[in-house]
């Protein structure tokens, strides 16, 4: 869920806390456990949601948060932190699903079988029926279009927000959601429509 | 429990127990309750707005994200967010800090060893700096950063006669001799001096690795890179 509009959290401890007890070597673990403690879950799920398995998704977390914290010093405070860090965690995922997919062929049908194997291979993914499907329909979602609708759709992030994590426009932003849902929906149709 | 405090006065304080609790002489500011609501209330009101703006942002944010889907949706709209499917191992998020926190602390440790040993390259990159305007010492970091880059690919080990002049000079003196004879150096030499052979397998490990330069090399393209920049990649 959208961290920065959760109300319960606003009550606990800020971004801008957590960068000023980084910043200082004496405070430097508290501010890693306090944006470990914030951030974590938050991110793997994002993560999580664009690889689907939890392997892979493990690996792309470690990265990110190694980034992040070896290049802490470096976030200028010209977005907001959580913008960045979803950034980074959407960027490293990307880069991880582009470099997954050109292991593999370029046919559809393969496409398909290689993301039916992502789901089903994974011990720790057990949905039900039409998660299943939910699931299998975002995955063959390009990249970036999968980015934009699991930010929007499970992570409820405005647009605004999104645009600055995916560094384009709004209008694109929009765009590009709607053509997912059209895509997600007539995938759930089809299925609907085999099952009668 | 009012006359069990009163038998312990009477018991073993008998003076205290005679003298009236009230009045004690303290005061208070006229109005000063009165006043404490309104007071607590003013600086509380800033932070209690934005909680409820952000919270009524929310509500929007829900509010556009549902008709969004029951527009364009109807299905996906049905259908629940929560229970996707996905698990973690038992006690991941728990174990994912501590996991983390030993694969950065060493690497902390590292950075700080190189920061202290290849303190005269610091000083050359600052002599650098002010001699180039900001533009060209961003143009030569990114080269240097190619370069680099190149060097990973290459693997290749290298000395040279500069290097060997080198040895047995100070910081300062080596990095007035580079400086003055920055045209009689090779690629290879620079990277040398500037890391150690023992260094650079460290960055290598612990950042470059074959594979991700050339996302690297994206990145830093993409990013709005200085030389401070530079010097934490390097």
């Amino acid at each position: 869920m959208y961290k920065s509009v959760d109300l319960a959290d606003k009550l606990s401890i800020t971004d801008e806390q957590i960068l000023s007890l980084l910043e200082k070597e004496t405070s430097y673990e508290q501010g890693f456990k306090a944006l470990m403690s914030a951030y974590q879950e938050r991110l793997y799920w994002h993560v999580r949601r664009m690889l689907d398995n939890h392997e892979d998704a493990n690996d792309v977390i470690q990265n990110v948060f190694i980034k992040v914290f070896r290049n802490i010093k470096n976030f200028k405070g010209d977005s907001k932190f959580y913008t960045w860090l979803y950034r980074i965690a959407t960027n490293e995922s990307i880069t991880f699903l582009n470099k997954r997919n050109k292991k593999a062929t370029n046919s559809l049908d393969d496409e398909l079988s290689t993301v039916a194997h992502q789901l089903t291979a994974d011990t720790y993914f057990d949905p039900d029926e039409a998660q299943r499907h939910l699931k299998a329909a975002i995955a063959i979602l390009p990249e970036k279009q999968k980015a934009v609708f699991n930010l929007r759709y499970y992570e409820e992030m405005p647009y605004i927000e999104m645009a600055k994590v995916l560094d384009t426009t709004v209008g694109a932003l929009k765009a590009s959601y709607h053509h997912a849902l059209k895509k997600v929906e007539t995938y759930l149709k089809n299925v609907e429509h085999n099952s009668l | 429990m009012k006359k069990e405090i009163k038998e312990e006065l009477n018991d073993h304080a008998p003076l205290l127990s005679g003298m009236s609790r009230q009045p004690e002489g303290y005061k208070v500011p006229d109005d000063y309750f009165a006043r404490m609501e309104a007071d607590l209330w003013e600086q509380l009101k800033p932070a209690i707005k934005k909680v409820t703006e952000s919270a009524s942002q929310t509500v929007l944010i829900k509010k556009e994200i549902q008709e969004e889907l029951n527009n364009h949706a109807p299905l996906l709209s049905g259908m629940p967010k929560q229970s996707e499917g996905y698990k973690v191992p038992d006690d991941y998020f728990a174990r994912m800090e501590a996991d983390l926190w030993k694969q950065l602390k060493p690497a902390t440790k590292t950075v700080t060893e190189s920061v202290s040993k290849a303190s005269w390259l610091d000083g050359l990159i600052q002599q650098i700096s002010w001699l180039l305007q900001p533009r060209m010492a961003l143009q030569l970091a990114s080269v240097a950063l190619v370069i680099l880059a190149g060097f990973f690919f290459m693997n290749r080990s290298a000395t040279s006669q500069q290097t060997d002049v080198l040895a047995d000079l100070t910081a300062d003196e080596a990095s007035a001799y580079v400086l003055a004879n920055l045209d009689e150096f090779d690629t290879e030499s620079l990277i040398e001096l500037s890391f150690g052979e023992a260094n650079f397998s460290e960055v290598d490990a612990t950042f470059f690795n074959d594979a991700d330069v050339d996302d690297l090399l994206d990145e830093l393209q993409k990013e709005n890179i200085d030389l401070q920049t530079l010097e934490t990649y390097l």
